[in-house]
């Protein structure tokens, strides 16, 4: 399996030129190859965000290198990362970010049309993408006309019509319902399985985890468990994933 | 500490914020002030008792605007303080003592602003009297203040601190924390009620104006009455109409995303500011009117020349506060750009062309007019070439300078916090 990211000793340091520097990330290795499914957890402040912030460019490490497909992200200008970003990466909010002011198809179009592709080949894009993920009858509409939902999935749809190297998922299910926030998943794991989608995920959520292949746990900084779904079903991976989440409240327990 | 100490804290942190409201309470102040001693002025034969001439008429119009300028002024200070006011609610703060804790902001701030707006209302006051007495020939006191101004001032000054404080008051009430606290971050779109007339009807109203000035009389007033109609059809395009156009617009700019996204924000911000727009360019195109009727009587030339100073300045400065609190709320659409790929520079781009459409609209729709109606007087010698030109710079110029300040504000506000 092709690498898509190699993280290596990355670091996050706030305040560094004052008295009272703060390190949200001490040191985390990770490599991500073609078509993992890797999720992120970790307690509130455990620096899960900060970490898939900087491994997916949108801030800046103090220390380490991440190098995905074969660059070195931490050496680019803004130049290249902006354009490196709409070529390799895909993001999902969890608030879902759709541009209010432009039709479900405009906001799908959003990255090709950073690319300069042509009007053409942008509406057969979006077109291909959106009748995958089943909201080709939505496109003419707004996002406030569109349920939570759809509105995930066209923020899915967005991130992927690009082709990206790899999905960036920021708590992605965290302002849906539980049953669109299993059907956004069980998307997710279609795209993964069936089309070879890399995807990396935050949650909290030890069900949604449980969809992902891999998970790592992230305490104060750094990494502390990782567990690997291999051959396990979902329930005794969920249950594993349950059982790390709440080793720390045992604990207290013993 | 009590609401009264964690008010007075704030304010004094928050200096910048109160220092433009403040600002533009003095203004306002001072105009109410000068132009109600110009209604009661005696040796101008003006007496706020006796029956109105068109002049007080027109004074008592820059009032009202100057009133609704200290509004302007007061929602966009109350709107930069939605996060302590939600903060102090979910502390546990009654909503007596968040009403409180905006009531001593205000009154510090008004305390302040008032008197020195006075002050410099008695200054601009004697200079007003000076070149008005110089226009008319008559020779009085020029540090005259008429008792009955002052007391009619005051009685307005202290009507908007009651109605103001209401407001700031049951602003706290009627609102909840959650939107409170997303109140700075926000891009909702405001629902209207779907409109039935067709938008071809609006622009045809427009249009009329256009043909029926070639055709009618010379008769100023008639071109007034003329744009009144106009106006219906901009209220319409301003509403629904270059909305049409804009999606239409971002349909073709599909492979353009810096188009894409400013087309999209412009919608927005047309929406917000319609109204404020309405009466901009009516109030231009009424005034230009007004300066042509009494183009041959230097009486009353100079007053209505000197409102239309006052009226440019004061409806830019209110669109200019419209306009940043409506691009405040563009922080999380920015953000999600830039995560998606967009560049600072790119991002700077959709703003600068974003509020050049925006203040685009302001400048054509009473151009379109006025450059008409003056042409013709004009060529017909009653208006010289040089003074047309002057009418029309007189608002261009202040329209182009607060949209220069209304973009750097905008990129600062964004790219600070990108």
């Amino acid at each position: 399996m092709d690498e898509v990211l190699k993280a290596t000793g990355v670091e996050k340091t706030y305040g560094l030129h004052t008295k009272q520097p703060f390190k949200a990330l001490k040191g985390i290795d990770l490599t991500i190859n073609e078509n993992d499914f890797i999720c992120i957890m970790g307690p509130s402040g455990s620096g899960k965000s900060t970490f898939i912030n900087v491994i997916s460019t949108i801030d800046n490490p103090t220390g380490g290198r991440v190098v995905i497909g074969g660059q070195d992200v931490t050496e680019m200008t803004e130049e290249q990362l902006g354009r490196f970003k709409y070529e390799n990466l895909g993001f999902i909010f969890q608030d879902f970010n759709l541009i209010g002011s432009l039709t479900i198809s405009e906001n799908i179009a959003v990255p090709l049309s950073l690319s300069h592709k042509s009007k053409q080949e942008i509406i057969q894009d979006v077109e291909a993408v959106a009748k995958k993920l089943g909201i080709d009858h939505l496109l003419h509409k707004y996002p406030e006309e569109c349920s939570g939902g759809q509105r995930q999935r066209a923020a899915i749809a967005r991130a992927l019509v690009n082709q990206p190297k790899l999905i960036v998922a920021d708590e992605p299910t965290g302002n849906l319902d539980s049953e669109n926030s299993h059907e956004i998943l069980r998307l997710f794991k279609q795209l993964n399985d069936e089309d070879g989608v890399t995807i990396l995920m935050v949650t909290h959520d030890s069900m949604i985890a449980s969809y992902s292949k891999k998970l790592l746990f992230i305490k104060d900084g750094e990494l502390e468990t990782t567990i690997e779904k291999l051959n396990k079903t979902q329930k005794e991976y969920y249950y594993e994933i349950v059982d790390a989440n709440s080793k720390e409240s045992q604990e207290l327990f013993q | 500490m009590g609401t009264f100490k964690f008010s007075l804290k704030m304010l004094r942190l928050d200096f910048k914020k109160c220092f433009f409201y403040g600002l533009s309470l003095v203004l306002s102040t001072s105009i109410i002030f000068v132009f109600f001693n110009y209604i009661d002025n005696i040796y101008l034969g003006n007496s706020l008792s006796e029956k109105s001439g068109a002049n007080q008429i027109l004074a008592l119009f820059i009032i009202i605007i100057a009133c609704a300028n200290a509004c302007f002024a007061n929602s966009f200070f109350i709107s930069r303080k939605t996060n302590e006011i939600a903060i102090a609610s979910m502390s546990g703060a009654s909503v007596f003592a968040v009403a409180g804790y905006l009531l001593v902001q205000n009154f510090v701030i008004m305390g302040l602003s008032i008197p020195i707006g006075f002050g410099i209302g008695y200054i601009f006051n004697h200079f007003f009297n000076l070149f008005i007495y110089a226009s008319l020939d008559v020779v009085a006191n020029t540090y005259y203040v008429s008792m009955q101004g002052l007391i009619m001032s005051t009685i307005v000054i202290l009507t908007q601190i009651i109605a103001l404080t209401l407001v700031n008051s049951g602003y706290a009430y009627r609102t909840e924390i959650k939107t409170l606290l997303n109140e700075q971050e926000s891009m909702t779109k405001k629902s209207t009620k779907p409109i039935k007339t067709p938008v071809i009807f609006y622009w045809i109203l427009y249009l009329i104006p256009i043909v029926l000035f070639f055709i009618v009389d010379l008769d100023p007033m008639v071109f007034v009455v003329v744009s009144c109609i106009g106006v219906f059809g901009i209220v319409g395009l301003l509403k629904i109409g270059l909305s049409k156009l804009i999606m239409f617009r971002q349909k073709s700019h599909l492979t353009k995303s810096n188009s894409l996204i400013a087309y999209g924000n412009l919608s927005y911000s047309l929406k917000s500011t319609g109204m404020l727009m309405t009466i901009i360019i009516l109030s231009i195109i009424l005034f230009i009117g007004l300066i042509i009727i009494n183009i041959n009587n230097p009486k009353d030339l100079f007053i209505v020349l000197l409102s239309y100073g006052i009226i440019i300045f004061l409806m830019s400065t209110s669109i200019l506060y419209k306009i940043i609190l409506e691009t405040s709320t563009r922080l999380g659409l920015y953000q999600s750009l830039f995560k998606l790929g967009y560049l600072k520079k790119q991002l700077k781009a959709i703003m600068r062309k974003e509020i050049m459409m925006l203040y685009g609209v302001i400048l054509f729709f009473p151009t379109s007019y006025i450059v008409i109606m003056l042409s013709r007087f004009v060529i017909a010698g009653e208006v010289a070439m040089s003074f047309a030109a002057a009418l029309v710079l007189a608002y261009v110029i202040p329209i182009c300078i607060t949209a220069l300040i209304a973009y750097f504000v905008y990129k600062r506000t964004i790219i600070a916090n990108i």
